[in-house]
């Protein structure tokens, strides 16, 4: 099987081409927009569940709460709510009652995280 | 045996890498469009979701809503909680028509993950956020 140099000339095997542009091409760009497109699902899904949780957090200040919204949330979107890591901090208020309170929730998946804020 | 059609149709002759390589930049072309789009859709969320809470905090500060003060306690939120994830936030107006709702309007940069020619006069997304006090 000869392989030919020359791009447009019509000699040549289909097979090979075939093999070469259909697999050897095809395939990893279609690992990298499986691979891209799924890390972007990832974003969308922290993004989510720091927006929900937060507004959670504001309406009933209390951290199990809060918790439980971010397990149903992780869930819903397919993710495991054991590598979801999240961290609230408020201020001045450090237990997130007093009115006029900041309250900063940041979530973490891996190596991609969101944060969202909202006053009490 | 090798088996050859020729078809005295000109546009069927020539080879098929250009067309396999054609359809694999078409591909990965189509891929990072869908990319740019999801990103732009996220960086807006993320400016809906910085505008609203900047308006809440300007509401939260204004114990009587005045257009003169409301861009001075936006910019102050927006100056103490740098927002993760947007480039060059600008506050681009902080009023109250009514006298009970804060409408705030931020801008931010957006860049797209890949920054491809095509993308690079799309820059600028605004997005607004409402709060309002209750009677």
């Amino acid at each position: 099987m000869k392989l030919s140099t020359d791009l447009l000339g019509d000699r040549g095997y289909a097979i090979v081409d075939f093999i070469g542009f259909g697999v050897l091409l095809q395939i990893p760009v279609l690992m990298f927009s499986t691979f891209a497109l799924s890390l972007q699902h990832q974003q969308f899904a922290i993004e989510a569940i720091a927006r929900h949780a937060i507004r959670a957090h504001v309406l009933v200040p209390d951290s199990s709460n809060t918790m439980r919204v971010i397990s149903e949330l992780a869930v819903d979107f397919g993710i495991k709510e054991s590598e979801v890591i999240w961290e609230l901090k408020c201020s001045p208020d450090p237990k997130c009652v007093e009115q006029g309170s900041i309250v900063r929730l940041d979530v973490k998946l891996g190596g991609l995280s969101a944060a969202a804020l909202q006053g009490i | 045996m090798q088996l050859r059609y020729r078809v005295s149709s000109s546009s069927e002759l020539g080879s098929m890498a250009p067309l396999g390589i054609g359809l694999s930049l078409l591909s990965l072309m189509t891929t990072l469009v869908i990319l740019a789009a999801g990103s732009i859709y996220l960086s807006e969320r993320r400016l809906t979701s910085a505008a609203e809470s900047t308006a809440l905090y300007a509401l939260s500060r204004s114990d009587q809503i005045s257009n003169q003060n409301l861009p001075r306690y936006a910019g102050e939120f927006l100056e103490m909680h740098p927002l993760s994830g947007l480039q060059q936030v600008s506050l681009i107006e902080a009023s109250s028509r009514d006298g009970f709702t804060v409408r705030v309007r931020l801008c931010s940069l957006w860049r797209p993950i890949f920054d491809v020619y095509i993308f690079s006069e799309v820059g600028m997304i605004c997005s607004e956020g409402l709060a309002r006090r209750g009677k």
